[in-house]
């Protein structure tokens, strides 16, 4: 068994070697039907949902996620549950490989799972990750980062980083990824190589963080970025989704890459009102409205808006290469009760200097050129963040408290009322009907 | 169409100094430049920009006119190095920008060369429709937002997703039929509907990002000023060639 293996490993070496002298060249070995390049993918409901995905060079023709809620050892027929991926395919472009998406659903919350992948009888090792509270009151720590991009050196050290985070703190659920994987998104070798570096985050005890992609520039147009994250919120020209990392914590992820008003802002508001009673909302989008290098995005008259008075507690933006972390906004102006801006792709790209004189960078706030992993902890009063620069340095601290609530602005005040009187008029409609009696026209 | 050269170079380079550009971004990222290095070729790129337009407003300023060119063109090379969304389509998008100072130069070099210096107007103005038209029939995102934050900070209209898209494909329809127009070299008109549409889009960005626009106005000057002179430039020529062969070209502002 193993000899054979072995010669067909070779085989497939010298054929591969023969077609392109080294097709995966940089990447941990991918041969034949060996799954690689495992994940955890979070979009929706992080207490019952997660995708997982892996590659196989050759598309294959058995694939399977077996799952449990306890550690297996004894064979793959052990495991509770299994799972044949909905989604497998080739990847658009050169090298040939095929990505699998096996979509796990009625999981449950606060629970962790462990998994296996197979395809054609050659099985992962183990790896587990664990869903999202649906209690209120839990505490809930993920990390985010943005722009792992072309320095390769660099993104190893910070996935490292990211492992040893996850190791240290079983608490920390997730990974936020603001865009910008890679140099080319049209390119897969280069997905390639980051989806093999991505597996530098992986435990030692096979734990996986599940990662909560944006799309980035560099991913603007084309198809692989959707390959590699299942689609998330319903593919190219949308790309954007709501994430409850609990009851009591909205993680929005917004397109900067595609049209920021129209049905993107609609989205945006109608996600926002929805959750106005809920204690925390946070977005992710990688064109940043309150840049420390560039200037500002186009996004920002579409949705700098609704963050301000729709009570957005903080925001994660990537794209500039550098640390930073607003003062509070609200209304172009520094407001004690506004919104936190921070960021700005620190996940391996070189970093920039950033410009250290714009009002919004002056203290309380701060900015400052380092590779860096954003820590975030949701609590019942304060979100605490950190900035974790290589070698685990802590490079910035801030807390945002819950503030009591403001008041919409005019234009989304009207939208509320007119909601309001809308749901009331339908709901004296149905008790109406309900009694067999015309609903009055004078009640609202 | 001098004048609108030094705005737009003013805007151009004030970009490039103060936030970041795709010069910036290739020396740093793609060929792995130090910071310092990067800043510094990036300031030199931009002085020289704006210096060879101001130069160029001198009647005379022949090289000035070569070297905003060849800047330009530079600037287009790295838009399309780090552009993800249709970079193939940049060198016409930009055309107005690179190819419309070779035609003062040849304004300048050889009075009698101005039916190649309206020829390389009329072409770049067509290659800049063509490539935005290109791009408006893609429902470019930034056109879309472009449409959503005029009608609703002019005209306090949220209009529908459907509706701007199709808004574009009309406009990208109507962007590549004055390209095609103009290419012939048999129609004037065209060119004034150019220069109008130039002036309006880029006016529109106010619009959008308020004050804080007016770098992107100035941007897109040329795409106003270039059609604008050839429709200018256009008439006296041939009105010239049949009357007074040795007329002195116009002066082209």
């Amino acid at each position: 068994m193993i000899t054979r293996t072995s010669l067909t490993c070779l085989a497939l070496a010298i054929a591969s070697a023969a077609q392109n002298p080294n097709p995966f060249a940089g990447t941990i070995p991918l041969l034949g039907a060996t799954p690689c390049h495992t994940r955890v993918i979070w979009t929706e409901s992080p207490q019952s949902c997660a995708t997982i995905s892996w590659s196989t060079v050759d598309a294959g023709a058995n694939h399977k996620v077996y799952y449990d809620t306890q550690t297996r050892s004894d064979g793959v027929s052990t495991y509770a549950q299994q799972l044949v991926p909905q989604r497998n395919g080739r990847f658009s472009g050169a090298p040939t490989i095929h990505f699998h998406h096996a979509q796990l659903t009625n999981l449950r919350p606060a629970t962790t799972y462990y998994f296996v992948v197979q395809s054609d009888k050659n099985t992962s090792r183990e790896y587990h990750f664990t869903t999202a509270p649906s209690t209120p009151d839990a505490t809930v720590s993920i990390l985010a980062t943005g722009d792992s991009r072309s320095n390769h050196p660099g993104r190893r050290k910070i996935n490292g980083m990211i492992r040893d985070l996850a190791a240290k703190d079983p608490k920390i659920l997730a990974l936020a990824h603001g865009g910008d994987y890679v140099g080319s998104g049209q390119i897969l070798r280069q997905w390639v190589v980051w989806m093999s570096h991505n597996e530098d985050c992986t435990g030692p005890d096979g734990r996986l963080l599940p990662i909560i992609p944006a799309r980035g520039n560099h991913e603007a147009a084309g198809p692989l970025y959707d390959e590699v994250w299942c689609w998330p919120g319903g593919g190219l020209g949308s790309n954007y989704y709501k994430t409850m990392l609990s009851p009591q914590i909205c993680f929005i992820t917004l397109n900067s890459e595609t049209a920021a008003g129209g049905n993107q802002s609609k989205f945006l508001r109608a996600v926002l009102m929805q959750n106005l009673e809920t204690r925390w909302k946070i977005a992710q989008y990688h064109t940043p409205i309150w840049p420390a290098v560039k200037a500002r995005g186009r996004v920002a008259p579409f949705w700098s808006p609704l963050f301000d008075h729709l009570e957005v507690n903080l925001v994660i933006e990537s794209d500039g290469h550098t640390l930073k972390r607003t003062v509070p906004i609200m209304d172009s102006m520094q407001n004690p009760r506004g919104v936190v801006y921070i960021g700005e792709g620190g996940a391996g790209v070189k970093q920039r200097i950033p410009a250290v004189d714009r009002w919004y960078l002056q203290p309380p706030g701060m900015a400052m050129s380092a590779l860096h992993i954003w820590r975030l902890d949701f609590d019942k009063d304060t979100i605490t963040g950190r900035a974790f620069g290589i070698g685990q340095t802590e490079l910035d601290r801030f807390t945002v408290k819950q503030t009591r609530p403001q008041y919409p602005s005019p234009r989304e005040r009207d939208i509320i009322e007119k909601q309001k009187a809308a749901a009331a008029a339908a709901a004296a409609t149905a008790a109406a009907a309900a009694q067999g009696k015309p609903a009055d026209p004078t009640k609202k | 169409m001098r004048v609108a050269f030094v705005l737009m170079a003013i805007a151009v380079s004030t970009t490039a100094l103060l936030y970041d550009n795709s010069i910036k971004s290739t020396l740093f990222i793609n060929w792995d430049l130090d910071e310092a290095t990067e800043i510094t070729v990036t300031q030199v790129w931009a002085w020289l920009l704006i210096g060879s337009a101001v130069a160029g407003l001198h009647p005379r300023a022949f090289a000035a006119h070569l070297v905003t060119a060849a800047l330009m063109a530079l600037l287009m090379c790295a838009d399309v190095v780090q552009g993800e969304i249709l970079p193939q389509l940049t060198p016409f998008s930009q055309a107005s920008r690179y190819i419309a100072p070779l035609a003062l130069a040849l304004l300048l070099a050889r009075p009698s060369s101005d039916r190649f210096a309206i020829a390389t107007l009329r072409i770049s103005a067509a290659a800049t429709f063509a490539g935005h038209g290109a791009r408006a029939l893609h429902h470019d995102s930034s056109f879309a937002d472009l449409i959503f934050s005029t009608a609703l900070n002019l005209f306090d209209l949220e209009i529908e997703q459907g509706t701007v898209e199709s808004t574009l494909t009309v406009i990208g329809i109507c962007d590549l039929l004055l390209a095609a127009l103009v290419t012939t070299g048999r129609f004037r008109w065209p060119l004034a509907l150019m220069a109008g549409w130039g002036l309006i889009t880029a006016l529109s960005r106010l619009a959008q990002y308020e004050l804080e626009g007016w770098r992107l106005v100035l941007e897109r000057l040329p795409n106003a000023a270039v059609p604008l002179s050839a429709f200018i430039l256009t008439p006296r020529t041939r009105s010239n060639a049949s009357s007074e062969p040795n007329a002195e070209p116009t002066e082209v502002s």
